[in-house]
């Protein structure tokens, strides 16, 4: 199992400029979710170029489909059609979600920018994570729930609401 | 979520308005909004509807699941954490996890 780097991931996202947003467990946990996850969720903006830079990003983490057995250098057109798309990485797993249901696209969605030392991330807001899961409804998203909201209470209390 | 008596002050503060105009606005007395924003009386359901109406808002009531003070207690320490840290974090019970999967 390749080890799972969130940081060398969101840097290669960065630093090849792509437009996206983190969103997900990950996107929980950087906001004080304490439920751990072993892949990145991320929300590109839905553009060709974003998906060619995109595709340059994960292609430098020698991104590959979980069904192939060997790399595959991604393309931007790869990505047009905007379907979720998981990838396997050098630095772990990573899930393309174009669009999520309850909360839509990158246009849609409500974010906060984090500071993660040199790198500086958007990630949707925890409300945005609640609403997403509520909607789901899958059994495990119904479990995420109490820590979320637990989540939610923890960050109400932090800026003194 | 805030006390209902600081609700009232603050639909009465949006509209600029006095304690005996908003009372008036909502047809109610003046000393009733004096008592409901020191929360010495509580406006019944039909009175917090005048009350938001008069204030050009309406009121909803949703039911939330109240948290487990432990899972509270855990987000808590999470965010004493920085961002990055949280992060590193992460991939170190990650590490963990492949550890315990290669025994």
């Amino acid at each position: 199992m390749t080890q799972f780097d969130p940081e060398q991931l969101l840097r290669s996202l960065v630093e090849h400029e792509v437009e996206f947003c983190v969103i997900g467990a990950v996107a929980a946990w950087l906001q004080g979710n304490p439920a751990v996850t072993f892949d990145l969720d991320v929300m590109p903006k839905r553009e060709l170029e974003n998906a060619e830079r995109l595709a340059a990003a994960l292609n430098a983490l020698g991104a590959r489909r979980p069904t192939g057995n060997a790399t595959a250098e991604l393309e931007g057109t790869d990505f047009l059609g905007w379907q979720t798309q998981r990838f396997e990485t050098t630095a772990g797993p990573v899930d393309v979600v174009p669009h999520a249901a309850a909360i839509g696209g990158f246009e849609d969605v409500a974010t906060i920018e984090l500071s993660l030392g040199d790198l500086a991330v958007r990630v949707i807001t925890i409300e945005d994570v609640i609403a997403s899961k509520e909607e789901l409804g899958r059994p495990k998203d119904t479990a995420a729930l109490p820590a979320l909201y637990a989540t939610r209470e923890a960050l109400r209390r932090a800026r003194g609401r | 979520m805030y006390p209902l008596a600081s609700v009232v002050r603050k639909l009465r503060l949006s509209t600029g308005l006095s304690q005996r105009a908003f009372a008036a606005r909502a047809e109610t007395s003046q000393p009733a909004i004096a008592r409901y924003e020191v929360g010495a009386a509580t406006p019944s359901w039909q009175t917090l509807e005048r009350l938001a109406e008069a204030s050009g808002r309406r009121v909803e009531i949703s039911v939330i699941t109240i948290p487990e003070p432990h899972d509270v207690e855990l987000a808590e320490a999470l965010l004493k954490l920085t961002p990055l840290e949280r992060l590193r974090t992460l991939a170190r019970y990650a590490r963990l996890r492949e550890l315990a999967a290669l025994r």
